[in-house]
């Protein structure tokens, strides 16, 4: 499945693990993003048989909180959805279940089914500027020396628009490299005959250093976990996780050239975390 | 204040069980939206309120009620009996994405409409925009960056396009006209593998039009392929450079040796 690696097979068998542990974040990650009303479903459940419970005695002091389902839990109702989550062993059974009853504001009826507001009027269209941005990098081992990076988009045929060879392109409908999610940086490893900023990707051992510098002066450290050489047709869909444990997903070409295609069959990638 | 009602939740136990299976397929979402401006109302179902005090843009999930059906909906003014509209029995889809939007028809009269969401995945770099006519108003066309992007449609209608990701300038007109404007024109930010759900609600007579938004997340692609390098690198690439090479050599070696055999033979 995947073509031979100059990376070490430690770094394979992590990589295959993160690759794993990606995979059930990803899965996780979509039936919160797209599936919310599981999550919905499944506490209202657990809410219910309390609110059932709750409604024989006093239901007229059930008041729910306009809290929205990811803000801070009122203490007091926090502490009566541990009570009540606790006394039902089909909740305390389920971690799943669990996790959602702890993160979601129960109270004594599933007030996690009231919504914010639909936006009123085209003035909450505008966006809210952005935060920080990538600008440059460093990755010392490969000899990357304050390359810079620009944000790009995708191709007319949807693919990665590569910067120049001297650049790296930051994904930008993807996570910003620091926040939740998977950041993608893509390089060259070379083109018409000029070495890219990626050229030595391949080589870069784990535990190497990445460090991203922003717009705003800051900068941030990432350790190389793992470098993976994929068929480009295999890359995973996870690489550009929208949310999930940040990441930076480093990604440059490898593999055998096809010079009659002028391409590479594979993609090296190098998956570095905070630190 | 929007409140549940705990009767309801034991009255809908059974309910919920129902919603248990098609909670597996994880493609429930049911949304309902208050689109009726000026007007705080309470919601009936089961004989109880099940909210009360539900203002304009108010927002409520009703997933946990999906494949249930709701007996005797009926949309009263708040802390009144008075009865906006009755719904009768309404059932929820068993699974899928929906909007429910209490709205005006075209004559004003409340109503409350049902909108499938287009849950589809959007192409790399692409946005979706979705407009609905949820207005007391007349047929509209709605233009995007001064084109007609949606022609003649009634109240109780929609359509929605996928666009690159940026922002598109919003009008909307009546039908065949190009003014008075009715609403617009406007920026509207078209989010990369997310759906901006754009309902235009309120009454053109009672000077109220204005926008409600909602949207859909998670409906990225990712980039179809990451093609970083168009030659060989010297290291990577000896032995087929080493190849092309000898190719080469034996082609120009064929070169010499045709025009000699040529010429032996004239």
């Amino acid at each position: 499945m995947k073509p031979s690696t100059p990376a070490s097979l430690a770094g394979r068998t992590l990589w295959l693990i993160i690759a794993l542990a990606m995979i059930a974040a990803g899965c996780a990650s979509v039936s919160t993003s797209i599936g919310e009303p599981d999550a919905a479903v499944a506490t209202a459940a657990a809410a219910l048989e309390d609110a059932a419970e709750a409604a024989v005695g006093d239901s007229a002091t059930n008041t729910p909180s306009t809290a929205v389902p990811d803000s801070e839990p009122d203490a007091s109702d926090d502490a009566a959805d541990t009570d009540a989550a606790s006394g039902d062993p089909t909740v305390a059974a389920d971690p799943d279940l669990d996790e959602a009853t702890s993160t979601n504001e129960l109270g004594n009826e599933f007030s996690d089914t009231e919504l914010p507001p639909a936006p009123i009027g085209f003035e909450a269209l505008t966006p809210e500027p952005g935060g920080r941005q990538p600008v440059s990098m460093v990755i010392e081992d490969i000899d990357v020396v304050d390359a810079t990076i620009i944000p790009v988009g995708v191709n007319p045929d949807q693919t990665f628009e590569v910067p120049p060879a001297d650049q790296v392109g930051w994904y930008r409908f993807g996570p910003t490299p620091g926040e939740e999610g998977s950041a993608v940086l893509a390089a060259h490893i070379a083109f018409d005959g000029v070495d890219g900023v990626f050229r030595h990707l391949a080589d870069v051992e784990v535990g190497a250093v990445v460090v991203v510098g922003y717009d705003d002066g800051t900068s941030q450290r990432y350790r190389i976990d793992s470098v993976t050489d994929y068929f480009k047709e295999e890359l995973p869909p996870e690489l550009f996780a929208r949310d999930g444990d940040s990441q930076l997903a480093l990604i440059t070409c490898g593999g055998t050239f096809n010079p009659q295609l002028r391409s590479y069959e594979s993609n090296t990638v190098a998956v570095a975390t905070p630190i | 204040m929007r409140r549940l009602i705990a009767a309801l939740a034991a009255l809908t136990i059974s309910a919920v069980m129902f919603a248990a299976p098609a909670q597996a397929d994880g493609h429930i979402r049911i949304h309902l939206i208050h689109g009726i401006p000026g007007v705080d109302v309470d919601v009936e179902a089961n004989g109880a309120n099940v909210f009360e005090g539900f203002s304009f843009g108010d927002t409520q999930d009703l997933s946990a009620f999906a494949g249930a059906t709701l007996e005797g909906v009926k949309v009263k003014v708040a802390g009144t009996d008075t009865v906006a509209i009755d719904a009768g029995d309404v059932a929820l889809p068993a699974d899928g994405n929906f909007t429910l939007i209490a709205h005006l028809d075209a004559d004003g009269t409340p109503t409350i409409g049902v909108f499938e969401n287009n849950e589809s995945s959007t192409a790399a770099g692409e946005g979706r925009i979705t407009v609905r006519h949820t207005a007391a108003a007349p047929a509209v066309d709605i233009l995007a960056n001064g084109a007609v992007a949606f022609e003649n449609v009634p109240n109780g209608a929609g359509g929605d396009a996928d666009l690159p990701a940026g922002t598109i300038s919003a009008e909307v007109v009546p039908t065949g006209a190009t003014e008075p404007v009715v609403i617009g024109p406007a920026d509207l930010p078209i989010t990369e593998g997310a759906n901006l759900i754009v309902y235009a609600v309120g009454s053109l007579e009672d000077d109220s039009l204005t926008v409600l938004t909602e949207s859909i997340e998670g409906l990225a692609t990712p980039p179809a392929a990451v093609n970083t390098g168009n030659s060989p690198v010297d290291a990577a690439q000896g032995v087929s450079i080493a190849a092309m090479a000898g190719i080469v050599g034996i082609a120009m070696a064929a070169a010499v040796a045709v025009p000699a055999v040529a010429r032996a033979r004239g």
